[in-house]
């Protein structure tokens, strides 16, 4: 594989990555160094992905383990992928709402199998497609959408019960 | 968006056979919908990473500076290891160029042992008769 190919067929991909990979190390600059990595490492390897069934599928596979073992080194819980989400808002009232709320996601999501929040956030909050989701965790594209399935079910069960909760009709 | 469709819409997502585009109009609908997903959509809009401009060509002219260094520092290496490889076999050569061939030390030792006058001497015979541990008794001939 020449510059050239790897630049279309690889490359372009980089911001395809860059949702999973901020979201998961944090920061916009953190994800643009550990994007820039990965890419180097694909680029070593570029002789054995030309002959790849699934260059895509192997693009997001090696992203997220890469993400997998930085957070390791920082010693991060695995199984706790919701730990940095960060309140964007700049707003004192709204803040104060929104951590509230972003608290109560955490906390059901906190309670819901590890695979199946991955799949969760790789869809709703990334935005990626069931093949790329499916080549990222090594799992078929069906697989996705039962575990995605199972989540959103739990998670609208359970906001729905906090909801009717605040109302009082818990 | 009539309110069925909405709600088939929603039924669509929690079964996870909705697509990207129906899923961002669901987190983009202002009317009503359920509570749950109105709250889910606050969730996402809020925590989804945004892109930044360009990103892909930034990234690219940073990867080439990288990459052309490290080409270049490979470069540097394998000179560096070039050289001295060939400085180690240089010296290796130029010590086996001291050294002596087999007949020119013969020729040496020759001409060593013909300074002495005795060395050509006859050696003398010694006819061992009795032989153990403490003594041995023999008779010499010349």
């Amino acid at each position: 594989m020449n510059k050239k190919d790897f630049k279309i067929k690889v490359f372009s991909l980089s911001e395809r990555l860059f949702p999973m990979v901020a979201r998961l190390l944090g920061g916009n600059s953190n994800a643009e160094d550990a994007i820039q990595e990965i890419m180097l490492k694909l680029w070593e390897k570029r002789k054995q992905i030309e002959k790849h069934p699934n260059i895509q599928g192997l693009v997001f596979l090696t992203a997220r383990n890469y993400c997998i073992d930085v957070l390791r080194k920082r010693s991060f819980v695995l199984d706790d992928s919701t730990a940095y989400f960060k309140v964007e808002s700049t707003n004192q009232g709204i803040q104060l709402e929104w951590k509230e709320l972003n608290n109560i996601i955490i906390e059901i999501l906190k309670k819901l199998p590890a695979q199946q929040v991955e799949v969760f956030l790789m869809r709703d909050i990334d935005g990626y497609e069931f093949s790329e989701i499916a080549a990222a965790i090594e799992i078929k594209i069906e697989h996705v959408r039962v575990l995605l399935s199972r989540a959103r079910k739990q998670i609208g069960v359970e906001l729905e019960n906090k909801y009717n909760y605040e109302r009082g009709e818990y | 968006m009539k309110e069925g469709n909405i709600k088939s819409l929603i039924k669509k997502y929690k079964s996870g056979t909705s697509s990207l585009k129906e899923e961002q109009f669901l987190f983009n609908y202002k009317g009503d919908t359920e509570p749950e997903i109105e709250i889910w959509s606050t969730f996402v809009k809020t925590n989804k990473k945004e892109v930044p401009n360009d990103l892909n060509n930034k990234l690219w002219k940073s990867f080439e500076k990288r990459n052309s260094r490290n080409h270049r520092f490979k470069i540097g290496f394998m000179s560096a290891a070039a050289s001295i490889i060939f400085i180690i076999s240089l010296a290796i050569g130029s010590i086996r160029q001291n050294e002596l061939t087999d007949s020119e030390k013969e020729v040496l030792l020759n001409e060593a042992k013909s300074m002495f006058a005795d060395v050509n001497q006859e050696q003398a015979i010694h006819n061992i008769i009795i032989e153990n541990e403490l003594i041995v008794v023999y008779t010499k001939s010349e």
